[in-house]
């Protein structure tokens, strides 16, 4: 079963768009879908709509390249650059926390934005990046789609990443 | 006549032993006198047995295919492809969904000179509600577009209320002067029956060359008929076996588009849906352009799946958008040059047993008419298979299919919604109509989204769709999947 990121509901196996919600299910890499990329929201957030990536170049399909990721916080328009490992946890760091983040927001206002301790992880795998929550207290979203807990979440160049209210545009270099 | 003997059957010149057996089988079971008492099925049912005779013996077949000269054997232009949403699958206990997008184009170059004319019957409404606006509407574009057609093409027009009048019979478009006094003569007055005006047409129509290029029947209506339902769908079967085909343009919001659906799906046509005299203009020229650029009318998909499967949902995305039956065969409506035909399946799977290697998720044919030629059948065979493993790796599907689904989906939700509200489940439906109004704004699609918003309320109050939104949405969902052309790599 598939169980659909927006609407909880299962599909079945094999089933590439939500029955329910309509919601697309797989990832895909092409440009051609690009539109549908901004799934349904709670409420539609039209600064998000607003913040529609510039199409970059279609990626490379084939060969392994190394992926490097930049976050564009869109609050403060600073750009951070992501490197040297695989796997990234969001958070902010705090006196007295026993794991730490690989990313510390404190300096984005991360408190005051609802960002927690440990709030979510981005991997990069192959060509694919995905993000999960790590169970934040507030919540994940993906172009203004709240992501289910703990399960991987596909993102792509230009989503916009929500973590409580702090807010970046993920940017893929490929 | 060369080659009449694989006309008779219904077969390509290099048909298979196989082909011509299960042919005559089909033919004859059609045409014995036991089955089918008409004087013309027994003439058929003769001619049948003569042709199997030849056919069927491979010497007496030798013989007879070296008296069909040469250049009557003209190869197909015509191929298939395939794809499948996954290139392996997954050996699933359990269900699990495949998609399959099935295109047919046409090869080769349009030679114009050679094509046969056409046969063109419009079946125009002229009940009391057609007056003023769609009428004028109706007066000032038939005119005006029917001098598209060539000149040899055959045009006749059908008035019909309650009953039918033939206000043009069969003309040549050349001699269009005669034409353009009596459109303008168009009154209205009655009420609508379908039947009477269908008939009529189709009779028009049958006494047209029976190898013109296409044979077409467009209906104009504004209403419902009543009670004559199965007597039209019978003579739409009559037609699509006479090779006639089927469109259906509606007008404003009180029309049946179920039915009409349901009627010219019959023999693959689709229906449109008419708000103003830029939609006829659009509609109808390009209704009448395909007439003018098609390769094989009467195109059909037959197609056995393993009983291990179930073909769950089936949509044409060119060359016109509708959903199609389930059932075999499916009428798939004429392949155009440059146009080609596209049809995507969705495939329950519902348990693939253990050590299954590979899977058939379906085997058939498709078979047209080549109005062109003088042996005039073509068919194409296939037979999709895709291996099995117990491990998969996560792959991306074919863009196409994404890309049709992606819009597709929206479309199955409105559908999704229209029977939540004949069930009364009128909760799920504004949910379903919601998550839809959602995904058109997130394209930009602010206008319909809003008419999906309205009618989602529309329903909450009234617990059934308004008239005039039902249609917008159906025909305004449908209408994402035009552009860009579904099917293109």
């Amino acid at each position: 079963m598939i169980i659909c990121p927006n609407c909880h509901v299962d599909n079945l196996p094999g089933a590439l768009f939500c029955s329910e919600c309509g919601a697309q299910l797989v990832t895909s890499d092409f440009r051609t879908t690009q539109a549908f990329k901004r799934s349904p929201s709670d409420t539609l957030n039209s600064s998000v709509l607003q913040a529609e990536p510039v199409a970059g170049e279609r990626p490379p399909m084939a060969g392994v390249v190394d992926v490097s990721i930049s976050l564009h916080l869109v609050d403060s328009g600073q750009i951070m650059h992501l490197a040297g490992r695989n796997e990234f946890a969001f958070g902010r760091v705090t006196e007295g926390q026993p794991i730490l983040p690989d990313v510390d927001l404190s300096p984005y206002e991360a408190y005051s934005q609802g960002v927690s301790r440990l709030h979510a992880s981005l991997k990069v795998a192959g060509q694919r990046v995905v993000i999960m929550d790590l169970g934040s207290s507030n919540g994940t979203r993906v172009n203004g789609q709240k992501i289910v807990p703990h399960v991987d979440y596909p993102v792509n160049h230009g989503d916009i990443i929500t973590l409580g209210k702090l807010k970046f545009q993920i940017l893929i270099n490929r | 006549m060369a080659g009449e003997f694989y006309n008779y059957l219904g077969l390509p010149f290099d048909a298979s032993a196989d082909e011509i057996r299960q042919a005559y089988f089909d033919a004859a079971r059609r045409f014995h006198p036991d089955a089918n008492p008409e004087q013309d099925a027994r003439e058929e049912f003769l001619r049948i047995q003569q042709a199997y005779e030849t056919l069927s013996s491979p010497e007496k077949r030798k013989i007879y295919d070296r008296s069909i000269p040469d250049n009557l054997k003209v190869p197909l232009t015509a191929a298939m492809s395939i794809r499948v949403s996954r290139s392996v699958i997954p050996a699933m206990q359990e269900p699990q969904l495949l998609y399959t997008l099935i295109d047919i184009n046409c090869t080769g170059e349009m030679d114009s000179s050679r094509m046969p004319p056409s046969a063109i019957c419009l079946v125009i409404d002229r009940s009391t509600s057609m007056k003023g606006e769609r009428l004028e509407m109706v007066k000032a574009n038939v005119a005006q577009l029917i001098k598209t057609l060539k000149p040899k093409d055959l045009i006749s027009i059908v008035v019909f209320s309650d009953r039918a009048d033939v206000i043009i019979p069969p003309t040549q478009v050349s001699d269009l002067d005669k034409i353009q006094g009596k459109i303008n003569t168009l009154d209205v007055g009655g009420a609508t029956e379908m039947y009477q005006g269908l008939e009529a047409g189709v009779a028009l129509l049958l006494r047209s060359p029976e190898n013109s290029l296409v044979r077409q029947l467009i209906l104009m209506t504004d209403g419902h008929t009543y009670g004559d339902e199965e007597d039209c769908f019978r003579l739409a079967k009559t037609a699509a076996e006479a090779n006639i085909s089927m469109a259906a343009f509606g007008f404003g919001s009180e029309w049946n588009d179920g039915f009409l659906d349901q009627l010219v799906s019959i023999s693959g046509g689709s229906t449109v849906f008419v708000t103003s005299s830029k939609d006829l203009q659009n509609f109808l020229s390009q209704r009448l352009h395909a007439i003018g650029v098609a390769y094989a009318s009467a195109v059909n998909l037959v197609m056995t799946v393993d009983p291990a499967l179930e073909i769950r949902y089936a949509f044409r995305l060119r060359p016109d958008l509708s959903p199609i039956p389930i059932e075999s065969p499916i009428p798939l409506g004429s392949l155009q040059y440059g146009k080609g035909i596209s049809v995507l399946l969705e495939i329950y799977v519902k348990s693939i047993p253990v050590n299954t290697r590979e899977l058939q998720l379906g085997t058939g044919r498709i078979i047209f008419k080549l109005p062109s030629q003088p042996i005039s059948h073509g068919r194409l065979t296939f037979d999709i298979r895709r291996p099995v493993a117990p491990e998969v790796e996560r792959e991306i599907p074919p863009a196409a299919i994404v890309e049709a689904l992606s819009k597709l989906t929206l479309y199955r939700l409105q559908e999704r919604a229209r029977v939540e509200v004949d069930q009364g489940e009128i909760a799920n439906a504004t949910k379903h109509l919601h998550h839809l109004a959602t995904h058109l704004l997130a394209r930009g699609d602010r206008e319909l989204a809003h008419t999906v918003l309205v009618e989602a309320e529309h329903i909450q109050q009234s617990r059934r769709f308004s008239k005039d939104g039902d249609k917008r949405i159906k025909y305004g969902t449908k209408a994402l999947l035009l552009l860009p052309g579904p099917g293109v790599e």
